[in-house]
């Protein structure tokens, strides 16, 4: 009798001690993963001017705190699209010969309107809206959680 | 002839069980010895980073507008600051040689064998931190290598199931690689890890002390010993010179070299790799699945910390040629893959 007691308090003890610091563990894990910040940061930039941008040239600019990209089309219209590749994050690079980009970091392709064209990355490039004010061009970008 | 802290220090404590253990303490000589050496070596290496870290901390500023500046104002500044810096770095890529030589040198005497068991598991975990002291300092230089490497890094294991993001994110201390994660990296290289590594380490070597160096079973007949002190201490302290004099002539002849500051809007530079310890994983990363890569290499780590449980036969005395082979096949893949990875990097 007296083991089958010493047993039942061992297992309240262990248990105890186990809650304990789950207690402890628990926040520190959630301390640990950085808030989202449900950006108050502008979603509009303005990135260029128009005679900035040469006809199938491509400027590099921050967005939402990411890389994004604003290239001018061959005909002339302008597009904007995000620079993270969405493999494994790479700034990917503008091919004006073949109207792509190109992720250096494992090959990723993708097409002028953000869509997947080679792999390893799976999803396409998030697309931005431009908006041309006179001479000048401007971004935007749905506010979001980063 | 007693020195007099010998006797201030006698008149206080009892320091006759310290002195019986130095006099009989011996390590056994045999074929084999001299791979006893790199165990002391990778404790003095280890000594050495530490010494060149704390040094470097006094000028490095974490931040992504002062890092890159910091090195370099070390480099080209501060009084031998080329010297500290190059000593760090060659030291962290010596270290992790020694240890791997240490690791694979036990693993073929089978000195994980009981009662060492617990010697072997604080031995992989040490190497586990040791990885993470070099992964967490690449970044810290802020160059666009270390920038693109580092964020492959904390990318790729996004890939694992349920834990994965969750990991991704508290290694980057957001959705990308930013101030936030050179804070982290700084923070876990030297604070977290030091403190990690140092308890392990100091348990790794009390056993040592406590167990003495185990005698490889093929060596079971010899009977030569060396007294610990002072010949074999005498003969560790001439390996730490050699070492120390081979690591200045690397650092003075190859000093480590600094790249620009990255500018994270630049497309990744081609070529975005590791440092020779991760190759083999990259390698495995681009030709496997990334969960299939991942997923076994984390499987061969456990499975490669449970050998002397798994060992039954070296646990009886006994010799296992299965686990010689498995030792074999383990170094083959990892020498093959790394030397593939460097040259398919080279053709590319
Ligand atoms: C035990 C082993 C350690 C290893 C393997 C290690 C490894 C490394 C590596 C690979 C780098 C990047 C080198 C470069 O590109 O210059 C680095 C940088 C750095 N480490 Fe360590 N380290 C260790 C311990 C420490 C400790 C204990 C401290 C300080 C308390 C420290 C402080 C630093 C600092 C400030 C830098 C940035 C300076 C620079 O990049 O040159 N390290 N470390
Ligand atoms: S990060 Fe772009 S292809 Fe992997």
């Amino acid at each position: 009798m007296a083991s089958t007691r010493r047993q039942f308090l061992n297992r309240i003890l262990g248990g105890g001690i186990t809650a304990i610091m789950a207690y402890i563990i628990y926040p520190v894990l959630k301390f640990l993963d950085p808030p989202s910040i449900s950006s108050g940061e502008r979603s509009k930039a303005f990135v260029a001017t128009t005679e900035e941008m040469s006809l199938n040239s491509a400027k590099f600019f921050r967005l939402l705190d990411r890389a994004a990209v604003l290239v001018r089309l061959p005909n002339g219209n302008y597009k904007s699209l995000s620079a993270k590749c969405t493999d494994l994050g790479c700034t990917v690079s503008f091919r004006p010969a073949g109207d792509y980009f190109h992720c250096n970091c494992h090959g990723s392709e993708f097409s002028i309107n953000g869509r997947v064209l080679r792999g390893p990355a799976a999803r396409p490039l998030e697309e931005y809206d431009v908006s041309v004010v006179g001479d000048k061009i401007y971004v935007s970008a749905p506010v979001k959680s980063v | 002839m007693k020195h007099r802290t010998a006797r201030f220090l006698e008149e206080r404590i009892n320091l006759g069980p310290v002195r019986d253990w130095i006099r009989r303490k011996a390590v056994p000589e045999h074929k084999y010895s001299v791979w006893y050496y790199f165990g002391g070596l990778a404790l003095f290496l280890i000594v050495v980073q530490i010494i060149t870290g704390i040094l470097l901390a006094f000028y490095y500023s974490p931040t992504p507008s002062k890092a890159n500046e910091s090195v370099r104002f070390i480099m080209e500044k501060v009084r031998y600051g080329w010297l500290i810096r190059s000593i760090h770095f060659w030291g962290a890529n010596f270290l992790i040689a020694v240890v791997l030589v240490h690791m694979f040198s036990t693993y073929f005497m089978k000195a994980y064998r009981k009662p060492r068991e617990v010697m072997w598991v604080l031995g992989s975990l040490i190497l586990g931190l040791l990885l993470g002291f070099a992964f967490t300092g690449y970044l810290l230089p802020w160059t666009t290598l270390s920038y693109f490497a580092t964020k492959i890094g904390v990318n790729t294991p996004r890939v694992l199931p349920l834990i994965g993001n969750y990991l991704s994110r508290i290694m980057m201390g957001g959705s990308d690689v930013g101030a936030a994660t050179l804070q982290r990296m700084f923070t876990l290289h030297t604070v977290v890890l030091p403190l990690l590594a140092l308890t392990l380490i100091i348990l790794h070597v009390l056993l040592s002390q406590v167990f003495g160096s185990s005698v490889p079973l093929s060596q079971s007949n010899y009977d030569k010993q060396m007294r610990f002190f002072p010949d074999y201490l005498l003969r560790d302290a001439a390996v730490w010179t050699v070492g120390l004099a081979i690591l200045l002539t690397f650092a003075t002849v190859f000093p480590a070299s600094l790249s620009a500051k990255v500018n994270p809007l630049q497309p990744a530079p081609a070529g975005t790799k590791p440092m020779w310890y991760f190759l083999f994983m990259y390698q495995s990363l681009r030709m496997y699945s990334r969960t299939a890569a991942i997923g076994s290499i984390a499987l061969g780590a456990l499975v490669w910390m449970a050998v002397p449980f798994l060992d039954r036969k070296s646990a009886k005395g006994k010799k296992s040629t299965f686990f010689t082979l498995f030792g074999l096949a383990l170094l083959i893949y990892l020498v093959s893959m790394t030397v593939f990875a460097d040259i398919s990097m080279k053709i590319h």
